[in-house]
Order: structure tokens, then sequence, then C-alpha cells
């Protein structure tokens, strides 16, 4: 198709090449640096403590030791990313699953509703839960009405997890839709027709078809949910530190750059790897998405 | 006149695939084309026809060979400056402009005055009959009116040759047959040689002055349609265009063919029997249209019918002359149908057979 | 029909999709509900009233806020836009092996965390002595608009008859008058809905904002999010409902314009 040339992609490519890639080698070089004065910025000198302060600690006395706080950061931090997934494709299967049997026409209008607050501000989104588990909200209020006491629910893991969910849903549901609309639903009838039980049919031809959806609705879902900043930060209170509110510190209040470098490397290593263990499945995902 | 046309000089074309083999789409390919000649290029698909007209349009690059039009050489010339235009298989119309300023994109491109435009645009809807539909937009048109606006569009730039990419590919049969006298129609009034590439050998047959047919890249054979029809040179063109029965034969030292087992004949009387084929080391064949073969009790070659089907104006024998050799026989349907089983004999005239290698 | 079948043999699915649409809606129908509340305390019902509104279009931090998300959200859109159209025609252009490579390139602000970007674009601009403000919020966010505005672009130009564009060649169209007059027409949908996309990303974006923004170059979510953090209230709930309001229509644009894409 002559429609020109492909240098025309050169200006994107270089732009996000500055944008990405420069901000990349800076992080990755302010890491290696000692903390700036007044903890903004970096020093001049050239120390790897910021990397030791991930797995070491000195106390007072001097000693040295292991120390595994910031690690364990990470691993709630994937812990939660993994409980939002599971939820997430608990809800989100049968949802997209239903939203393909549903008439033809219908459809479109139904992943328009799940698209809608995809595209909504996260803030906004974020902030609805702060309202709607608040002491004073109308869960509480509601519950307090029939002389039911609920616990507190704001400022709790919990709070992060539905805040959480609630954001990533859509990332599952429409992949999974995706996947599940192109299952030629005559096939299931003819194995119920043969005489498979509902459930036969649900895992052994159901499930084969839209597990690629599956896959990528997961890796959609994991990916952006290990560095969630807002849930935690909104819905968490102090209660649910997670990474991304760590490094974010690092470059506030707690004025280590250096340090909030090598944790943003940290992060970063670590949503590299799912993307490499995940490769197969990324490639499965990319055959659905496109 | 050469000079004055389209002439294409042993041209190649070799397509890489991704994933690294490759395909000799256009195999040293030389055509003349007249000033208002309508010249078909047929063949199956996937032989280069597409691919020639393609090379022609400037749409792909030659990588050997000359295209000269009216004496300049063509191919080094970017496909926006070429005096040629193209009727796209898909029609290819700008979905977002209506049926008139679709016609008039060429003429505007050339920067040509308003005026000017809007007469020549007026000319070709009269032209192509859709006088009535110059503010529709594409997608308010049949597929038949589609087609005549490509048409339009294509001729209004007055080209030295109007090239064709399968133009009824798309039409239903009937609607097929009526753009067809159409085209035939149009390609006299306007006197613009037109190349027209297609599968398919009927239209072949119906509309071109010459029909050049492609094989594996390259041209197997050029001629009017009675040439090719009546003296195909080739196996493959026997075969690709209408029905032939291609019988085996065996030759001794004397000049003698001898038929399907059967029936001897003298070489010589067989039309364009060249020495070699008939003295040739080579496997031979002897074609003859079903048409050709009657049913005569005095016939030379005996068989035992097969099958035979009434077919309304006229009727097909297969009729079986053993060790799996069928020979197809169709005859007018006024005669009388012989059954299943029967033994029969059938004539062929030597002067309507040829004798190809296979 | 069939589909109908199917769910009722499934039991269950219909009730829980129900409940997963409920879940989606519900909050938002809160925020939107108590942003009518007279009364001060967001979830303390007091009747209903307009007067949230009134203070939202009164205030002139908000007012501020908005203007400077409105101006980064379409510099960055028609920005990333441009060079989402450009790299879209390119890529066609690109040997089979180079598009994939290029388009996930294109796609990496996507799946680098927020927060890794935020933190980086910030130690860039404070190594390249970029002073914060309008031109740095505007630069990161124009990197995240592209893969956004690149994907219904593409989408766009998979869908068309490639034989369009051989015929405005064919017909005499070369260079920038092909591009103007057929390229540019026939792309119209996919850009419209492209850059209405990057606009709505542009205009929700927090957390990168947070960090690359300047004193003097607040936007709307770092603002909202400012107030969020002194404790809900009926204002929040007013400009949540105005934003979500922007987000559906421009939405709706963006649908009505993709249905309209497809060509007969």
């Amino acid at each position: 198709m002559r429609v020109g040339t492909r240098w025309l992609a050169s200006p994107a490519l270089g732009f996000i090449a500055f944008m990405v890639g420069g901000p990349m080698v800076v992080i990755v070089w302010y890491s290696l640096r000692t903390r700036g004065p007044g903890g903004v910025g970096v020093g001049d000198g050239l120390t790897v403590d910021a990397y030791e302060r991930l797995v070491v600690t000195e106390d007072f006395a001097g000693n040295v030791g292991f120390d595994s706080t910031y690690l364990e950061v990470m691993w709630s931090s994937i812990l939660l990313a993994a409980a939002t997934m599971l939820v997430a494709l608990a809800v989100g299967f049968p949802t997209a699953v239903w939203i393909s049997n549903r008439p033809r026409h219908l459809q479109p209008l139904l992943v328009l509703a799940v698209t809608i607050p995809f595209w909504t501000s996260i803030l906004v989104r974020t902030y609805a839960w702060i309202v709607i588990l608040r002491e004073t909200g109308p869960l509480a209020s509601g519950f307090d009405a029939v002389g039911i006491d609920l616990p507190r629910m704001l400022n709790t893991r919990g709070a992060t997890l539905v805040g959480m969910v609630y954001t990533f849903l859509p990332f599952m549901v429409l992949p999974i839709y995706a996947a599940a609309e192109r299952f030629d639903h005559r096939i299931a009838e003819a194995g119920l027709d043969l005489g498979a039980t509902p459930a036969v049919v649900l895992r052994k031809i159901v499930w084969p078809s839209v597990r690629p959806g599956v896959v990528a609705g997961c890796l959609l879902v994991f990916i952006p949910a290990i560095g969630a900043f807002l849930q935690p930060e909104l819905l968490g209170g102090g209660r649910s530190l997670m990474i991304a509110n760590l490094i974010q510190q690092q470059f506030g209040a707690s004025r280590n750059w250096p340090f909030g470098s090598a944790l943003a490397i940290l992060l970063l290593v670590v949503v590299t790897v799912v993307l490499v263990v995940a490769r197969r499945a990324a490639r499965e995902a990319r055959v659905v998405l496109s | 006149m050469v000079a004055e046309g389209l002439r294409i000089q042993d041209v190649s074309k070799t397509f890489t695939a991704p994933e690294g083999g490759s395909v000799r789409a256009l195999d040293g390919v030389s055509l003349d084309v007249g000033t208002s000649e309508f010249v078909v290029l047929l063949g199956p698909s996937g032989c280069g026809k597409t691919t020639l007209l393609r090379a022609i349009a400037g749409l792909e690059d030659v990588d050997s060979g000359r295209i000269d039009l009216a004496g300049e050489r063509l191919d080094t010339v970017p496909p926006f400056r070429r005096a040629v235009n193209t009727v796209f298989q898909s029609y290819a119309l700008f979905p977002f402009l209506t049926v008139e300023r679709n016609i008039a994109f060429g003429l505007e491109m050339e920067r040509r005055p308003k005026a000017e435009i809007r007469q020549r645009v007026a000319h070709a809807l009269e032209l192509v009959e859709l006088s009535g539909f110059a503010k529709r937009t594409p997608a308010q048109l049949s597929g038949g009116q589609q087609q005549r606006v490509a048409l339009a569009r294509a001729l209004v730039k007055e080209p030295k040759v109007l090239l064709l990419d399968e133009p009824l590919g798309a039409l239903d049969l009937k609607l097929r047959r009526q753009m067809q006298a159409e085209l035939k129609r149009i390609q006299r009034s306007v006197g613009i040689a037109f190349l027209f590439v297609t599968h398919d050998q009927e239209e072949a047959l119906a509309l071109g002055d010459r029909i050049a047919v492609l094989n594996d890249g390259r041209i197997v054979q050029v001629g009017t349609p009675q040439e090719v029809y009546e003296s195909p040179e080739t196996r493959f063109v026997a075969d690709f265009i209408g029905e032939t029965n291609l019988l085996p034969v065996e030759r001794d030292a004397a000049g003698t063919v001898t038929v399907a087992g059967q029936w001897k004949l003298v070489a010589a009387e067989i039309v364009g029997a060249d020495e070699a084929l008939v003295a040739g080391g080579d496997q031979v064949v002897l074609a003859v249209r079903p048409e050709r073969v009657r049913i005569d009790p005095g016939g030379e070659l005996r068989g035992v019918v097969a099958e035979a089907a009434y077919l309304g104006a006229d009727v097909h024998v297969a009729i079986d002359m053993g060790e799996g050799l069928l020979i197809n026989v169709r005859t007018d349907a006024q005669d009388a149908i012989p059954e299943v089983g029967e033994r029969v004999a059938v004539r062929i005239d030597p002067r309507h057979t040829r004798l190809l290698s296979s | 029909m069939t589909g109908q079948a199917d769910t009722r043999r499934y039991p269950g699915i219909g009730p829980a999709a129900r409940l997963a649409f409920a879940f989606l809606y519900a909050p938002l129908a809160v925020v939107v509900a108590y942003s009518f509340n007279s009364g001060p305390i967001v979830s303390r019902w007091e009747g209903f009233s307009l007067v949230w509104y009134r203070e939202v279009l009164e205030r002139s931090d908000v007012r501020d806020a908005v203007w400077v998300s409105l101006r980064v959200a379409v510099a960055a859109s028609a920005a990333g836009t441009a060079l989402a159209l450009l790299a879209a025609l390119g890529i066609v252009a690109m040997v089979r092996r180079g598009s994939p490579l290029a388009v996930g390139f294109l796609s990496t602000p996507l799946l680098v965390p927020e927060i890794v970007t935020a933190v980086g674009t910030l130690s860039f601009f404070v190594l390249l002595d970029f002073e914060r403000g309008m031109t740095t919020l505007v630069l990161a966010h124009t990197a995240f608009c592209i893969p956004f505005a690149l994907l219904p672009i593409r989408a766009r130009l998979a869908e068309l008859d490639p034989a369009v564009f051989e015929a405005a060649s064919d017909l005499g169209a070369s260079g920038f008058r092909l591009f103007r007059r057929v390229t540019l027409p026939l792309l119209v949908p996919g850009i419209v809905s492209g850059a209405l996309l990057a606009f709505i990303i542009s205009l929700d974006d927090y957390l990168i904002s947070a960090f690359v923004a300047g004193p003097t170059s607040t936007t709307l979510p770092i603002f909202l999010f400012g107030l969020i953090r002194r404790g809900a209230s009926p204002l929040i709930n007013a400009v949540s409902t105005l934003l979500l309001l922007v987000t559906v229509a421009v939405l709706t644009a963006s649908y009505i314009t993709g249905k309209w894409r497809k060509p007969k």
C-alpha cells in the first residue's frame, strides 16, 4: 500500500524512545548515586547503597543484617495483585460469558457498558468507594438501621482489594468476552444434545476456546495491579503499604531518590519477569486482542 | 502500429514470501497491445496475469525487462504519472466522495480547469449511463453501478491503455453478461486499448480481439479467440479453454499415428502436426473438442456409452473406450440420445484435431 | 434464541453478571447521587440541591485546575494523535517483521508501571533541567496518548481496502496531495476516535501528572486528589460527576464515530 514510507513512524518512535527510554536510563543512573542535598534529586557520588538497603539494614550499634521489610512490600504487592486477579476472574468470567450469550444487537451496548467505567477517572472511581465504605456511608448506615454493626471497612486491606477489583474488572471482562464471542454455541448445544452434562460441556468444550481470553485478562489485570498506587493510598490507609506507595514516598516525604529509583527498578524487574514468564501466554493474548 | 501502442518485453518479477521462499510471478513475458485493441489476459489464479497488469500500472516494480507506451519507456515512471488507468477488482471507489467527485478526482489531480472537468465528468457519466446518479455516494449504488463508476473514473482520464483487473468478478452471471456487452460497446466508442484480466475463458472468448493465455508466469499462446480455441498450441491451452478430449497416441517410424490403440491415421492429415512432434520422443496426445466428435456407425473408434445427459441445447455423451479412457461427445439435442451400455462408434475429422506434446 | 437457551443451562451466570454490572455502576451512582446533597457531609442526605455545582463554578481554584487540565489534554491528545497517525502510516509500510516490533515499542507506555514512569519522568526532567509546568505535563501526557490514539487509527487502516490507495495513485495522486485528499478523509473516523480516547486518558491522569506538574500547573485530578485527602465532601462529588459527564460524552462521541466507520 503506497500511503507513505516507514520513516513516517520515526517521529513517534523517537518520541517514545525519548520519553520512555530517557526516564528508564535516568532511573538506573539515579539508583547508583548518593542522596541529593536535602533529599531532593541525587548527589554527585556513586554508590550501591540504595540496592544494599533493599536487603540489609544497619542497626544503631552498626551491625549489618538481612532485612526483608522492603522485599515483603514487593511480595505483598504481588499477593494483592494475584488476589485482585482471582477475584476479578471470578466476577469477570461469568459476566463475559453472559454478554457473549446475549442477542447479537445487545452485545455492543453491553460491551460499552463495561467500557465506560474503564475510561472514567480512576481517582473518581476510587473516591466512590471512600464514600461507600466510610463509617457514615450508605453501607454502614444501612446495616446500622437493621441493627447490624459492621466493622470498620475503610482503611483496610479489604477496601484496597475491593477498589482494585473495581478498577481492573473491565480488563478481565473485555478479553474474555472477545474470546467467548467467537465461540460457536451450536457446538456446546451439540455436546449437550449428545448427552454431555453442562459441567462437562463447560470444561471440555467452552473452556478451551475461551482460555486465551482468560489468560489475556489475567495478565492485563495482574501487571498493572502490581504497581497500583491510588487504591492502597486512598482506601488502604497506612495499613497496606504497596510498592508503588513506597516508591512515591521516597520521591516525596522520605526524600531518598536513589532508593526510590532502586525500588522502581525492582518493580520494573518484577513486571518484566512476569511478562517473560507469561510470554507464551502473552502471545495467546495478542491473538485475542488483535 | 506497435510503436503507438503498449509493448511489453521480456518482463520478469519474483516475489519473496516472508517465510523465505520465492514465487516467480512473471517469467520473461512479452506482449504487444495495439492502440485500440481489446486484449484479454487469461489464465488460472496465480498465473501472473494480475501481476502483469499491476506492473503496467506501476503498482508493482519489475525485476527485469521493459515496458514501453507509445514509444516511450513506461516502467521507470511512477504510477501517478503513467498514461494508463486501472479499473480495480474491488472497484476501490472513494467512499467519502460522491459519484461525480470520484470521477473528477483524476482530472483534479491533473489540475484541469473547473469547466473542463465538469464537462468531461458529465460526458463520462453519460457514457456509462449513470447521469442521474452524480450526487450519490458509492454506498448508495448497486455493485453493477459501482462498477460503472470505477470504469468512468478511469476512462475520464483518457488513458492510452485501460487496465481492467477482473472487473466483473463480483457480479452475478446475468449482470456479467450484460456488462460484457456494454464494455465491448464502450471500448469501441472510446477507441482506447483495453487490457482485461480474467480467469473466465468464456468471458475471454466473448470480449477479446486477442487473448493472451498465461500459465506459471509465462504467456503460452496469443491469438484471436478462434485461434486459441480451435488451434491450441499446448495441452494446457487446449485443456484450460473449453472442454477437450486428450487421446493417447502411439507413433511409428513410417509416420503413422495410432489413436487410443484403435484408429490409425497418417500424421500429415493432422493440422499443425509438425515433424518434430510426429517423430520426436516426447509423449504426445491428440486433442479434439467434444463437439467435433460425431457418433457414427461407420466411425473408426468403438466403445460403450457410459453416460448420456440431456442438457437442453445439446446432449453430452461419455463413451468408454476401454482401459479407463473416456471420450466426451457433444451432439445436437435433435439427434437420438444413445442408451447407456449401448455399443457405438465415433468418427473424428482429422482436420479438427491437434497433436500436442503432453 | 440459542444464546438464551445456553444461559439457562448454566445456572447462576445471568444473576452473577447482573451483580457484576451493579458492582460496576453502583459506586458511580452513589457519587452522582450525593453530589446533589444540600448538606455539607457527603453521606448524610439533607435534601436535593445544586449548591455544590454552584460552588464548583464559583471557585477559582477549581476553574484554574479545569483550565490547566483542558489545555494539557487538548495539546497532548493533538500531538499524540498526530504522531500516532504518522506512525500508523509508517508501520503499514514496514516489512513484516518490523511492524509488530514498532507497535510493541509504541505500546511500552502501557506496559511500564505508571509509578515507574512517573518517578522516571520526574528524574529525567530534573536531569535535563526542564522547569516543571505545562510543557513537562504535555510532554509526559503525549507519550501515553500515542498508544491510545494508535489503536483505533490502525484498526481503521486495517479495515480499508488497500486498492483505494492504489486507485488514488493510479489516478495521479501522490505525496502530500494523496495524504490530504485520500488518506486523511479515509482515516478520519479512526483519527477522531483515537483523539477522543487520548483526550480522556490525559484528562483523567493523576499519578504521572502529580510528579511532573509544577506549582502553577495543578491539573483537575491533582486538585481533586488534594481535596479527597482532606476527606470526602459533596464538592468532590460534584466535580467527579462533571468529570464523569465529560467522559461519557466523549466516549459516546467516539463510539458514534466508530459505528460510522463501517464502510458498506
